[in-house]
């Protein structure tokens, strides 16, 4: 009797553990993933906190400064009297930039990533593409840096004319800048072009110069469209080298030997100086950072879609 | 007619030869960075450099507010956003159901990583320095860093999270164990290598990274440590770009020092990483 | 081109390997392989996988070139002329030994660009190439079923089609042999034939060597048949001896079946 007393009761309470424990179960379960989607969630925050912030710091701007005035003005001088609120300069700035840039960087990080994919042998390339890599992980500070120490001293010595803050020295050294990611990017595309490709074109008495410029490239197109808009992308949002090299006038200019200013400088300026907030130096601030923001996000999306189809086609 | 193998051989050769100077040129490019740099800045290297405070006096100026703000910020930087990134990428890459929702959410990411850096600096500035109150602290400058780097760490980690095999899953699952189990027990420690060479090189960003923090209002001439992460602070690339922003050629010699310290810094980053990698890591994409 | 006034019966080889030796660093993948393609026929190459047979056809037009860690021995003639002599260029080797690959590999252009552009680079085209596209694609039996878009992109055929393209790219050049490597092994049943029974047509005007794991195919299109072994030629003779009287114990025991 006794016995049978003990053998339920040690049921009962196993079966009490069993219940326990799966509640446990069931509550670290539900708060790991309720921690991990919290986590996840600060991303959309960020993103949905720089829209409302540059939009609502924007909207008294606009109460004053007619859109078009903003857009389509030739005169930045939103410092000094009398003030004019036309961002066209600092547009044309961050083009000469951007423009520069790419002359630079796209060519050469396609005849790159051509050479380490088709020409170099692989413990060539195994050893070529980290130091590649280690220019791009070289501050955009020390780049600036390069630019007023280095670059345009040189460039000085070849057209007199040059002005110490330039376009030119910036555009180099951004283009430096992006070279790797380009290149690395442009790697990725060759690398996804598949080698039967290649192998049919060499079957019908193709050279090599043949098969890159008229199978490979042509086949990977969409992904280098990609790398260019991802780096034109980078290129416009560029800060610290053109804030110390390309000087601080805009200037409604296509002359990339003179001292300009792009939009992310301007930004470093004001907020460099005292200016109170509420003001409206204070809110051009955020005026200009949103179109920045709406230009690369532009960019960014479609450079991603782009190789992200690319991807799922295959 | 048939075309001359010959000068279509040529035409290759040239196009051969230029892709390798190119290259080459992309390296030599490198080497004239480094070696200008230690031309500029070698001379200022010494123990009393890294030890004292910034002057306006080149010859008594030094790094040492600036290296400790690194040290501080890179130490908060990584208290924030290692263990946010690896959750965010752990419920993308072991709970997210592959539909619309997320691959949006994907989608944000990878914008985000794009975001120019002057953006999240106002971002900051109004956020953390102007809403939260927390002036322009260690406080502001490590969540605006974090905010900064997540994006790369959520993608790096997601990929690391992704080489680790279904085997291994599937595994820990016929044992009985549950999802988050299978998660902190196997996959985790699996991914954790991988995972760790992208927080270190996302870390290399913060380290780099400066337009964010003047905005905020890092200043560069700072002449105390900081205390506390409520204390203001300076970091190396802000303090290079004070004195490369000065007219005075020695101003820029020290700027050049200051540049070599900070690359050191960040290629003993790098370095870990590499072994992190070799070492350690099992499973690749 | 000039016609060689020869006999059909007794025809001097078009292609001609001789003491051919293939080595991928130290491990020898074909290993002193001699052998005489005939004109005007299909010579079939059989044998297990990883007996030598694709490395060595691909030895035929130098695409072994591509690998650097592959490393040639021995001489093949085409027509007369040892490709592997210095001073001869694999490109112009290329031009009149076309391949077809194991996959379809259409160009990303459209169909009649993938017909033309061998010949365009070459600078073997003259006008604007509709004859030879017309007639490429009719020998290929794949005039009538594209003749309407020849301006779409080859990528939006059919597997089967896109590899009867490839067949019409590789005869576009009016190559002297067409080398096939296992054409039909990505491809349906259906495709298969209509690829069997065009490569018999083909036979009447080019000369083909197919590399085959399909022991019925090399005996339905080929006339004669080459059997590896460990990359070594083990048997080599018309296809119906091959096949009714092997005179080697391991050529008997692949063809029956009683080997992988």
């Amino acid at each position: 009797m006794n016995n049978l007393w003990h053998q339920k009761v040690t049921q009962v309470r196993s079966q009490i553990e069993s219940y326990r424990r799966d509640l446990l179960n069931w509550i670290i379960e539900g708060g790991f993933r309720l921690f991990l989607m919290m986590a996840l969630s600060i991303t959309l925050v960020t993103t949905a906190t720089v829209i409302v912030l540059l939009v609502r710091e924007s909207l008294p701007f606009f109460q004053q400064i007619p859109l078009k005035d903003f857009l389509f003005g030739t005169q930045w001088e939103p410092l000094i009297e009398p003030k004019s609120f036309g961002v066209l300069p600092l547009v044309s700035g961050t083009m000469m930039i951007v423009a520069g840039a790419m002359l630079l960087a796209v060519p050469s990080g396609i005849m790159i990533a051509t050479y380490l994919n088709e020409f170099a042998s692989s413990k060539l390339r195994a050893l070529i593409k980290p130091i590649l890599e280690i220019l791009a992980g070289i501050p955009t500070v020390v780049y600036g840096y390069f630019a007023l120490t280095f670059v345009t001293p040189v460039l000085k010595e070849i057209l007199p004319d040059i002005q110490v803050f330039n376009a030119l020295s910036a555009a180099i050294v951004v283009g430096i800048m992006i070279l790797p990611m380009v290149a690395s990017l442009t790697d990725d595309a060759f690398r996804a072009v598949p080698n039967s490709l290649r192998e049919g074109a060499y079957a019908v008495g193709a050279t090599p110069f043949e098969v890159i410029t008229d199978i490979v490239i042509p086949a990977s197109r969409s992904r280098i469209g990609a790398a260019v808009i991802l780096g034109v992308s980078r290129a416009i949002g560029e800060t610290m080298a053109v804030t110390l090299a390309a000087g601080a006038t805009p200037k409604w200019t296509f002359n990339p030997l003179e001292s300009i200013q792009t939009m992310t400088a301007y930004i470093v300026q004001v907020s460099l100086g005292d200016t109170p907030a509420g003001g409206i130096e204070y809110q051009t601030c955020f005026v200009v950072a949103l179109l920045l923001f709406a230009i690369t996000m532009v960019m960014n999306f479609a450079g991603n879609m782009l190789t992200y189809f690319d991807r799922k086609v295959g | 007619m048939l075309k001359s193998v010959k000068a279509r051989k040529r035409r290759d050769k040239i196009f051969v030869w230029l892709c390798r100077g190119v290259t080459l040129m992309a390296l030599f490019v490198l080497a004239l960075l480094l070696f200008h740099l230690i031309r500029e800045g070698a001379h200022w290297l010494s123990l009393d450099f890294l030890n004292q405070f910034p002057s306006r006096f080149p010859s008594k100026a030094g790094i040492k507010s600036a290296l400790f703000g690194t040290l501080w910020l890179s130490l908060l930087t990584a208290i924030f956003s290692f263990p946010i990134g690896i959750a965010s990428a752990l419920y993308l890459e072991e709970y997210a159901p592959k539909n619309r929702l997320f691959s949006l959410i994907e989608m944000n990411i990878s914008n985000l990583a794009g975001m120019p850096s002057i953006v999240y600096g106002l971002l900051g500035l109004t956020v953390f320095v102007r809403f939260f109150g927390l002036e322009q602290s260690l406080w502001s400058g490590s969540l605006t860093m974090s905010l900064l780097i997540m994006p790369t760490i959520i993608i790096a980690s997601k990929e690391a999270i992704r080489a680790v095999p279904d085997s291994l899953r599937l595994a820990a699952f016929a044992l009985g164990a549950k999802p988050w189990q299978v998660i902190v027990g196997q996959v985790l420690p699996a991914a954790l290598p991988g995972i760790l060479t992208g927080f270190i090189l996302s870390m290399s960003r913060a380290v780099g990274e400066s337009a964010p923090l003047i905005m905020i209002g890092a200043l560069s001439y700072v002449a105390f440590l900081p205390q506390s992460p409520s204390d203001p602070f300076t970091v190396l690339p802000v303090q290079i770009f004070g004195w490369a922003s000065r007219p005075n050629e020695e101003f820029h010699g020290l700027a050049g020092a200051a540049i070599l310290v900070l690359l050191a810094v960040l290629f003993l980053m790098n370095l870990g990483a590499v072994i992190v990698r070799q070492r350690f890591q099992r499973y690749r994409l | 081109m000039t016609m060689m006034n020869v006999d059909l019966q007794s025809a001097p080889p078009v292609l001609e390997a001789r003491d051919l030796s293939v080595y991928y660093g130290k491990t020898c993948a074909v290993n002193s392989v001699s052998l005489n393609v005939g004109r005007n026929q299909v010579t079939a190459i059989i044998g297990p996988s990883g007996c030598g047979k694709s490395t060595f056809l691909r030895t035929l037009n130098r695409m072994n070139d591509f690998n650097p860690s592959v490393r040639t021995e021995g001489e093949v003639f085409c027509r007369g002329k040892n490709i592997y002599a210095s001073g001869i260029d694999a490109t112009e080797i290329r031009r009149s030994i076309g391949m077809v690959f194991q996959k379809p590999n259409p160009f990303p252009k459209s169909i009649a660009k993938n017909i033309l552009w061998g010949l365009k680079i070459n600078g073997m085209l003259n006008g604007n190439g509709d004859e030879v596209v017309e007639r490429s694609l009719k020998q290929a039996g794949l005039w009538d079923e594209v003749k309407d878009r020849l301006n779409d992109s080859a990528l939006n055929l059919s597997g089967g089609q896109q590899q009867r393209l490839c067949i019409a790219r590789a005869i576009a050049m009016s190559p002297s042999v067409v080398l096939m490597d296992e054409p039909c092994s990505a491809l349906d049943p259906r495709s298969t034939a209509r690829i069997e029974d065009l490569i018999n047509e083909l036979a009447t005007q080019y000369t083909i060597v197919i590399v085959t794991h399909n022991m019925q195919q090399a005996a339905r299109v080929s006339k004669e048949t080459a059997f590896f072994y460990e990359g070594k030629l083990v048997e080599f003779g018309s296809t119906q001896a091959i096949f009714t009287k092997p005179k080697n114990k391991k050529t008997e025991e692949y063809i029956t079946g009683r080997m992988g």
